[in-house]
């Protein structure tokens, strides 16, 4: 495995690209929301108000439009992602004390940016009601109730520790069951696979052998991995390096194994990759990498138990973000060490010396 | 040229002796749509909250009424402490809880305090805009905000992760595939004697290409079948324009595929490549999940040279908004340049190469 130029330099660019490029990817905040504004009331009030929404740093006015017809046609073409429309009268309906309505028409397409984008566009609303109406038109209004927001746990709203982690997760089962995958296959199809046939070789020395080298590999991935998420993110575990690495270990075992069997089961490269693609794309959106796992419905939940990649990715992270200890982790360790076994005894059972 | 139809049933032979890799080329596009339609979601719906009521008021009974009654919030229980909430969150029995005080001097008027878990930022994001909007609704005069989701009411997840879907499948079977398939004629050394054959290099490549663009084809159907009946995912522009696309796309992503195999040399390069240079990016920054917009410049830059993004912008943009050639023909006009880019490319490096 040496001698193949390919392997350590996936070894190497894998982590840089995923490490690099998915904590600053993958996030769903929203800031500088292209807006457009309808105002057909023109006064001091709608431009007041017109004006807040665009001091928001969640909102970049993108421009006025006369009519809601060309404001649409705007974000029909991506220009912008919410209207705001201010009726006529406005301002001297709200001096009358009426109540008056505005109007927010948001992209839905994505449907998570278009809730959100309205909802923080009501929310400066009420707030500019509460706060700015009353002095603007003198309107004694009966009091209101207020809300305040606090997060915990996490109070920076720091995604990448979030997902940097996880990340590292994916990395280690990617190294570990797709270079396993290929290689058995490979020997396969070259054909020095026969020559380790008609050895008195055992199976299971000569898949320990072939664990051993890919073990190496994953453990040289993560190593570099972890130096990266240091070196970028200036994240470091609050829990030991050490437990990292043995519950690590045992997932690489589990994952080689993976790997390993659909070698077995593929009678061209083509194949083993491909099968070890399919699964791998189904683990990791399942993972709670991306959407959390309480988010899925309930079938979705009880399938994800299966999903080896899930249980290394909360390891990391309570590892990397609680410091967690060995005694906190053994239910996962069990786990893991449970797949580890089953896997390995399936590649076992799926090596036929005979092929 | 009939050798070249040879040719093609010969490609079309070698995949269905290979039931493994097809049935995984079938399976996986609905195995995706499956669950990008149903279990990934990023709808934060009945979240688990729990109140201290310091309050204890009739008014403060109807705001915990009104926030369960609410399909996005669940109302667990009652606590008796500051401690005991922030503990609740810290076990996860709950992801919010509320604190309900009576507003200094203000009789009736109830101040909240929303404590929201976010080691899940996105989560705690939602959850506490929403909580913020339904309880601030008490508005009675005054300006009140009326919203319209525009194209989405419901904020279906999958009307944004079908497109993605449809763009990653594409790029699976035609890029990849395709690039592995020339490379391994390549690796097993029977390239070169088809290379002296009177066939012409090109029709050996066209060839190769066919087999993958009918199946690429057969699970656009599928997908599209699957998201129109079963997700409900509508189709709101016109299928012509729809179809036109997917075939642009399907070419460019066939001829990246080609082009992938006149870079290396093994099997095993061609799917680090594609996976590692292609997929993953797309998966990552076409927006298939992610929105573009909140994205450094730098990944910005590398979007615009993915051939999905094009694709997956398109799409959304006829099926979901519904709109015609005058919203989407940058997006053609691209696709149709990395077409014809590629061509040319990949011309040159088989006369060198191949």
């Amino acid at each position: 495995m040496r001698r193949d130029k390919f392997v350590p330099k996936i070894l190497f660019v894998m982590p840089i690209i995923q490490l690099l490029i998915m904590p600053f990817a993958a996030n769903f905040e929203l800031h500088n929301i292209d807006f457009a504004v309808v105002d057909r009331d023109l006064s001091t009030l709608s431009k007041r108000l017109t004006e807040k929404v665009s001091d928001s740093p969640y909102f970049r006015l993108s421009g006025h439009y006369d009519s809601y017809a060309n404001a649409f046609e705007a974000l029909e073409k991506g220009d912008v992602s919410v209207i705001l429309e201010l009726p006529p009268n406005f301002e001297k309906d709200l001096q009358n004390e009426k109540k008056v309505n505005v109007f927010i028409a948001s992209n839905a397409v994505d449907g998570n940016k278009g809730g959100l984008g309205s909802s923080y566009l009501a929310n400066i609303i009420v707030d500019f009601n509460q706060n700015e109406v009353i002095n603007a038109t003198g309107i004694k209004r009966k009091p209101q109730s207020r809300v305040t927001i606090q997060n915990v746990d996490n109070p920076k709203l720091n995604y990448k520790y979030n997902m940097v982690p996880g990340i590292l997760g994916i990395l280690i089962m990617m190294v570990g069951m797709f270079v396993s995958a290929v290689n058995i296959v490979k020997e396969k199809e070259i054909g020095t696979i026969e020559q380790v046939n008609v050895s008195p070789l055992s199976k299971s020395t000569f898949l320990l052998g072939k664990i051993i080298p890919f073990w190496i590999s994953g453990f040289i991935s993560l190593t570099f991995g972890i130096f990266i998420t240091w070196f970028v993110y200036g994240l470091t575990p609050v829990g030991n390096l050490g437990t990292l690495y043995f519950i690590v270990g045992i997932f690489l075992v589990a994952s080689t194994g993976l790997g390993l069997t659909f070698s077995n089961i593929s009678s061209t490269q083509q194949q083993a990759m491909l099968t070890a693609f399919f699964f791998m794309v189904i683990f990791i959106l399942m993972s709670g990498l991306f959407t959390p796992i309480s988010c899925m419905p309930k079938w979705a939940q009880y399938l994800d138990v299966l999903n080896p990649l899930r249980y290394l990715v909360e390891v990391l992270r309570m590892i990397y973000l609680k410091g967690s200890t060995l005694v906190d982790l053994f239910r996962h360790i069990a786990i893991i060490t449970t797949f580890a076994l089953c896997f390995n005894a399936l590649a076992l059972l799926t090596y036929h010396k005979n092929n | 040229m009939d050798s070249i139809g040879f040719f093609i049933r010969k490609e079309l032979l070698h995949i269905k002796r290979d039931p493994l890799t097809l049935a995984i080329l079938i399976a996986m596009p609905l195995v995706l749509v499956t669950l990008f339609g149903y279990a990934i979601r990023m709808e934060f719906k009945h979240t688990p909250f729990v109140v201290y009521d310091q309050a204890q008021t009739v008014e403060s009974r109807q705001i915990i009424q009104q926030m369960d009654a609410n399909e996005y919030f669940d109302f667990q229980k009652m606590v008796t402490s500051k401690e005991e909430l922030r503990a609740v969150i810290r076990k996860g029995q709950a992801r919010m809880g509320l604190i309900l005080r009576l507003a200094d001097g203000r009789s009736g008027s109830i101040d909240t305090h929303v404590i929201a878990d976010a080691t899940n930022p996105s989560e705690a994001t939602s959850v506490t805009q929403y909580a913020q909007q339904l309880l601030s609704n008490t508005s009675q005069i005054g300006v009140k905000p009326v919203i319209r989701l525009l194209f989405n009411p419901l904020m279906e997840s999958a009307y944004n992760f079908v497109p993605g879907v449809m763009g990653m499948i594409l790029l699976l079977i035609c890029t990849l595939m395709t690039s592995v398939c020339v490379v391994r004629e390549k690796e097993q050394g029977s390239m070169e004697i088809l290379l002296v054959s009177p066939i012409r290099p090109f029709h050996i490549i066209v060839a190769k290409m066919i087999p993958y663009m009918l199946i690429g084809t057969i699970n656009i159907f599928t997908v599209l079948a699957v998201s129109y009946f079963l997700l409900g995912v509508p189709i709101q522009g016109s299928f012509m324009l729809l179809m036109l696309f997917t075939f642009v796309y399907i070419i460019v992503s066939l001829l990246l595929g080609v082009f992938i195999s006149t870079v290396v040399n093994s099997q095993q390069a061609a799917m680090m490549i594609s996976v590692v240079g292609l997929m993953l990016p797309t998966m990552l920054l076409s927006g298939m999940v992610y929105p573009i917009e909140n994205m450094p410049v730098i990944l910005q830059s590398i979007s615009l040279l993915l051939p999905a993004r094009w694709y997956i912008d398109s799409l959304r943009l006829i099926m979901i908004e519904g709109v015609g050639w005058s919203m989407v023909w940058l997006d053609g006009l691209i696709l149709m340049a990395m077409a014809v880019l590629l061509i040319v490319m990949s011309v040159k490096r088989f006369k060198i190469r191949l």
